[in-house]
């Protein structure tokens, strides 16, 4: 008994959940922005499918429900993009999983007109998402609270365990039942349907699929692999880890193709959003070990340097994937260890991996690099990196504030060091 | 708290857990299949269960892809001293000009309010759950389908490419200058495969509707 209560408590799939939920994320900010400029002629005053409309046809509790009033609606739109945000990096996770979910289904509600396949299994996967530990990683929570623990949090997992699987159910019922219906259908049993999909232009690019459209064996191979695929995506994804890999890559090339020629974005994006539930916890960190030695990389900073420890507190905030080790140089078996001589240490910041060493910005950029959330960043460093050269950066670490333990009375210049 | 309680409280959210998720994943095969005896045995069972909450629809272009192009065209009629007539305005072809220049635009969801509310005006295919509910009812005849599902589809459809159809005409005619608005749909039915490579092949049907009230958006009441 107790091992099963156990079994039921442990919370699985977590690095696969907090990835969907990056991914659903960014999905719904990209769709709000893309999205901006003719929002009210979707959503709003301007749509075709008035406030009365939809208050007549509206089933279901909704947040535009609220006021016909444009302000309100303008309202609502700026806040559904701010809790998209937070949803995405994992600010107060459950609680916004709630949100964004109610505010993704009221926005497809507010105009179904709008609406493709894609919107219909994000509203089905994110409210199952809601039921689900989704900040485990990736995520401000994660970085700032103590798991918790106790009867509530075993609770929690039950239901975890339990809402995961369904997203990925889900996903098989969907492929099964368009596979079964495409079955049925003739031009589908006689290998021409995407030729005639293609030839809409709501959906063909002109010029650009011609080369699979007049090409017979193209066409049958494409149409006949895209129902066997579907068909075979549940069998697969109970099978194995081997059944389970093979389905993401054919996926993603199958849902980029749709993305790509069909012009369905958002449909592609949203129904591979939860792919990453296909991979389990413990083959994520096999990998994320496996991309750590060959990927990750140790800095030396200057850990007397209260500047430098207050930097290296914010980069490894953003350090997502662990890939870099903030180490201070002022412990004197690290330079032994790593083969550094003192005097490049104090100098200039140095990063090591399997790359070798690198000092100053490049080794910033290294740090850089690695963290995606400040990869902006690298749009500043690099034009200095490039103009002018450690220049800059010696400038600067020349001027920092050094903080001897028990001497210098609290304030020693790296000049007045020296 | 005993531990033997614990155990007793986890086990038991699991089965409560399971139990809804099962219930769910049958009612939502069931819900999913083409229609059958065993649907039509349970479906208002499968009905309160799924919609709307967990309504879906995965057809996804089956069992027949769509295989045709709509293009809406519309013109507006002006009563003042004299009637006036505009030409006829291709309301789709911008958008999609728009659409195929950059896929990451929102002109495919622009474009997809009218084909989506042309699909309910045209549709003459009544979908599997008209079909199941006629057929429950003993009346399997076109006229069910209509009178079930396709009549208030087709209103709604008419009432979106009316309000199309005058935003149109206010841009032509200036706002609040239109008194009736007509579209018609040029459909064109790309080549058949066998016939893929022949030049000219391609047939356009032309579908007339008559002439609707123009619609002010409310927007334009209160500014008018």
């Amino acid at each position: 008994m107790r091992g099963l209560a156990a079994w039921l408590a442990e919370e699985r799939w977590l690095v696969g959940a907090s990835l969907s939920r990056l991914s659903f994320g960014i999905w719904a900010v990209y769709f709000y922005l893309v999205h901006y400029a003719v929002r009210e002629d979707l959503w709003g005053t301007r749509s075709p499918w008035t406030w009365t409309d939809f208050m007549r046809a509206r089933q279901l509790l909704n947040v535009y429900q609220i006021s016909p009033d444009p302000r309100v609606f303008q309202l609502v739109y700026h806040l559904g993009i701010l809790i998209a945000l937070a949803y995405t990096l994992g600010w107060h996770t459950r609680l916004m999983g709630v949100l964004h979910w109610f505010w993704v289904f009221s926005l497809q509600d507010r105009n179904a007109f709008v609406s493709d396949g894609g919107d219909n299994f994000m509203r089905l996967a994110l409210f199952f998402l809601m039921f689900a530990n989704t900040g485990a990683y990736f995520s401000i929570d994660s970085l700032r609270r103590a798991p918790r623990t106790g009867l509530l949090r075993d609770c929690l997992g039950v239901v975890h365990n339990t809402a995961v699987p369904l997203v990925l159910v889900q996903y098989g019922m969907l492929y099964m039942s368009t596979g079964i219906y495409k079955v049925m259908g003739e031009m589908w049993q006689n290998g021409t349907a995407l030729y005639y999909i293609l030839q809409v232009q709501t959906y063909g690019l002109p010029g650009h699929v011609e080369w699979l459209t007049h090409n017979p064996a193209g066409v049958v191979l494409a149409t006949y692999g895209t129902v066997i695929w579907e068909l075979a995506w549940f069998p697969l994804m109970i099978g194995n880890l081997w059944t389970r890999l093979f389905l993401i890559p054919t996926g993603i090339a199958f849902h980029s193709g749709i993305a790509l020629y069909m012009g369905l974005l958002p449909f592609g994006w949203s129904l591979l959003s939860a792919y990453p539930l296909l991979i389990a916890d413990p083959e994520y960190l096999r990998a994320a070990s496996w991309v750590r030695r060959h990927f990750g990389i140790t800095v030396l900073y200057d850990g007397w340097c209260p500047a430098c420890r207050g930097s290296v507190t914010w980069l490894q905030a953003f350090d997502l994937f662990s890939l870099v080790q903030f180490r201070s140089f002022r412990d004197p078996l690290l330079l032994l260890r790593w083969n550094v001589p003192r005097e490049d240490a104090e100098r200039r910041i140095q990063s090591l991996g399997r790359h070798g060493r690198r000092e100053g910005i490049d080794a910033i950029i290294g740090v850089v690099v690695r963290l995606p959330l400040l990869w902006w960043l690298v749009i500043i460093l690099l034009p200095i990196r490039w103009v002018y050269g450690q220049r800059a950066y010696d400038a600067l670490a020349a001027r920092r504030v050094i903080l001897v333990p028990g001497g210098c009375d609290a304030h020693c210049s790296v000049e007045a060091s020296e | 708290m005993q531990p033997f309680l614990r155990y007793c409280i986890l086990i038991l959210i699991g089965a409560v857990a399971a139990a809804c998720a099962l219930v769910y994943i049958a009612n939502t095969v069931l819900y999913l299949t083409p229609p059958n005896p065993l649907k039509a045995m349970l479906l208002p069972t499968i009905m309160r269960i799924e919609a709307p909450l967990f309504a879906q629809n995965w057809h996804l272009f089956a069992p027949r892809p769509i295989d045709r192009n709509y293009v809406i065209e519309v013109r507006c009629r002006y009563a003042g001293r004299a009637t006036v007539l505009t030409a006829w305005r291709d309301i789709t072809t911008p958008f999609l000009v728009r659409h195929h220049e950059t896929r990451i635009s929102p002109m495919g969801n622009l474009l997809r309010v009218q084909q989506s509310a042309l699909r309910y005006v045209m549709n003459q295919r009544p979908d599997d759950w008209a079909v199941l509910f006629c057929r429950k009812a003993g009346r399997l005849t076109p006229d069910c389908y209509a009178s079930q599902w396709t009549r208030k589809m087709q209103a709604d459809g008419f009432l979106i490419l009316d309000r199309i159809a005058s935003r149109e005409c206010d841009r032509a005619l200036g706002l609040g200058r239109t008194s009736f608005v007509q579209f018609r749909v040029l459909v064109e039915y790309p080549p058949v495969w066998s016939k893929r490579d022949q030049p000219g092949v391609s047939k356009v049907d032309v579908f007339m509707y008559p002439w609707l009230p123009y619609q002010a958006f409310p927007y334009m009441e209160t500014r008018t």
